[in-house]
């Protein structure tokens, strides 16, 4: 199993009240709230964070990407990836993910990215992702072409990174007359590339079709399991068996040394106002022709305030019993966990350590209790499970190289 | 363009100029389907005849399959065309250019720049009409065109 920490690296030194009176913390939510003085202490916080990660023997780092958004700093993951390149000698530094539909151009992201796996002698995993709903107001790219943006930056990139330059690339979206980057992966055929999303259907069958993992962002066991039913049907559509080297797993999960902290500190999980990626007018978190054909009407109804959120919004209480939220000492969490990895057996699992206002030393004090008693424990229980992960399964990095294809009803045998 | 084959033009609240500086509406994306609609309207109670006080979902789902067609046709820049200003001394037909006196989604400026731009245009302001002219006041605007196309 891959055990990874991740944070939203959130802004949280920001008045919350002046949050809540505006309605949102997404998108239109005004930086003047900002204070870069905080958020160079906080930043350089992450740093502490991710060190100590690597130094109490975490397997990844994983970082992600956000604009506009209080809830999270990293408007640029390939900014904290490269620091990582340079900083860090073990830890694997994986990104979900590159938000392609943002890029302009996707050979300046196939560039760097190359430059990162090398700089960190091919200790990159290359996730992408759609980008949330606002991120694409944020930076001006069309929301319609959303998907179409992301499925063509994808092509473009494997492209650069495996093909021999020059050549000449005419998409839909990109149009380049010269592709010849001087910067490739050091990992071949290429970094491997992993996934994350919630319950768009269309990623899943996405990413299965070119046999990427899929990392499920703190779905219930319920959700997460019928991301695994269709995940796995369209694998053997395409030819092979589906299993845990295909799946990971984001939860929220606070360790302290006792329980009642650990609570206390869990409850900064809802921080943002309940709200996954912050509170968001409907519209710029869906705008018109981002989200999926068959959810609009459901969209537009919640949207004129006559349904209820689709992505529902549990209470604190409800999402520890759910286990969406874990919190306790390590032995606690271990139990909990364990109940997770047995209902929906992930290769890849990473644990969302740390939210909102928890204090450095709480933060540091969850890492280490993470890295020195937790991860120990689980990297048990997944042996015990079988639960590989695709570098212990070796697992190709993408459908067309693999050795292990099917003819679609044999793999259904 | 083809300006030969026009025989009269008539715009009516037209997008595709960019709006004059320091007013820019806010945009449509970034407002719900049915305030944008709103919007359009000088009088609320003229909305509540078109559309129902409380728009059905079919209507809703309407409003968002336009808004996304009018992102994949005129995304960037948004709702205004940088070359046409150029191309507009170039129309031969008589142009007739309607705005409503209360238009909040394009600003009357615009109106005024198209006007400006065709060679033989006049401007007319319907009163107490916003955005939506041709539902708002139907009547006002067909006597307008109909005057312009009897008398050019």
């Amino acid at each position: 199993m891959h055990l990874m920490y991740f944070t939203e690296q959130p802004m949280s030194a920001y008045s919350e009240q002046a949050g809540r009176d505006f309605g949102a913390t997404a998108l239109m939510f005004s930086n003047k709230h900002f204070d870069p003085v905080a958020g160079s202490r906080l930043y350089n916080n992450y740093i502490e964070q991710y060190m100590l990660a690597e130094e109490v023997g975490v397997d990844g780092i994983m970082l992600n990407e956000h604009h506009n958004a209080p809830f999270c700093m990293q408007a640029k993951a390939n900014i904290f990836a490269a620091i990582l390149a340079g900083m860090t000698k073990k830890v694997k530094i994986v990104m979900l993910g590159n938000p392609l539909p943002l890029a302009e151009n996707p050979i300046r992201l196939a560039e760097e990215l190359a430059m990162i796996d090398m700089i960190s002698k091919g200790r990159l995993v290359s996730g992408f992702v759609r980008g949330g709903g606002q991120e694409q107001l944020a930076t001006g790219v069309n929301p319609a072409f959303n998907r179409e943006r992301f499925e063509e930056a994808h092509e473009l990139i494997v492209q650069a990174w495996t093909r021999t330059g020059p050549f000449r690339f005419e998409g839909t979206h990109y149009q380049h007359r010269v592709v010849n980057p001087w910067a490739v992966p050091l990992q071949k055929p290429y970094p491997r590339v992993w996934i994350p999303g919630v319950i768009s259907k269309e990623t899943i069958v996405w990413a299965a079709q070119q046999r990427y993992p899929y990392i499920a962002l703190n779905t219930s066991i319920e959700q997460t399991k019928k991301i695994w039913e269709l995940y796995d049907q369209v694998a053997l559509q395409s030819g092979y068996v589906g299993g845990p080297e295909n799946r990971g797993y984001l939860i929220q999960v606070h360790v302290s040394d006792n329980e009642e902290k650990a609570i206390e500190n869990a409850r900064q999980f809802r921080w943002m106002q309940g709200e996954f990626t912050g509170l968001a007018h409907p519209v710029w978190s869906t705008p018109s022709g981002y989200g999926s054909p068959t959810n609009r009407r459901a969209f537009v109804e919640f949207a004129a305030g006559r349904a209820i959120n689709p992505r529902g919004n549990t209470s604190f209480e409800q999402q520890m019993a759910d286990l969406r939220i874990i919190a306790g000492t390590p032995k606690t969490v271990v139990a909990k966990l364990k109940r997770i990895l047995e209902e929906t057996r992930p290769g890849i699992l990473a644990l969302w350590g740390n939210d909102g206002k928890v204090s450095q030393e709480d933060s540091l004090t969850c890492i280490r209790l993470i890295g020195q008693e937790v991860f120990p424990a689980i990297r048990e229980i997944a042996k015990s499970l079988d639960l590989k992960s695709p570098f212990e399964s070796n697992a190709p990095v993408h459908l067309k190289y693999s050795t292990d294809l099917k003819p679609a009803t044999a793999a259904a045998e | 363009m083809a300006p030969a084959d026009l025989s009269h033009l008539v715009l009516v609240g037209r997008h595709g100029h960019q709006a004059a500086a320091g007013r820019h509406p806010r945009p449509r994306r970034h407002r719900l389907h049915v305030d944008y609609a709103r919007a359009g309207f000088h009088d609320q109670k003229a909305f509540d005849r078109v559309y129902g006080a409380e728009p059905s979902v079919d209507q809703l789902e309407m409003w968002d399959i336009c808004r996304e067609m009018s992102f994949r046709i005129a995304w960037k820049p948004y709702m205004y065309s940088q070359t046409l200003p150029h191309l507009l001394g170039a129309v031969r037909a008589p142009a007739l250019v309607v705005w409503g006196d209360d238009d909040k989604v394009v600003p009357q400026s615009a109106g005024k720049r198209y006007a400006k731009a065709l060679p033989n245009a006049k401007l007319e302001i319907v009163k107490a009409s916003g955005h939506c002219v041709d539902m708002e006041q139907p009547e006002a605007l067909a006597k307008l065109v109909t005057n312009f196309i009897g008398r050019e």
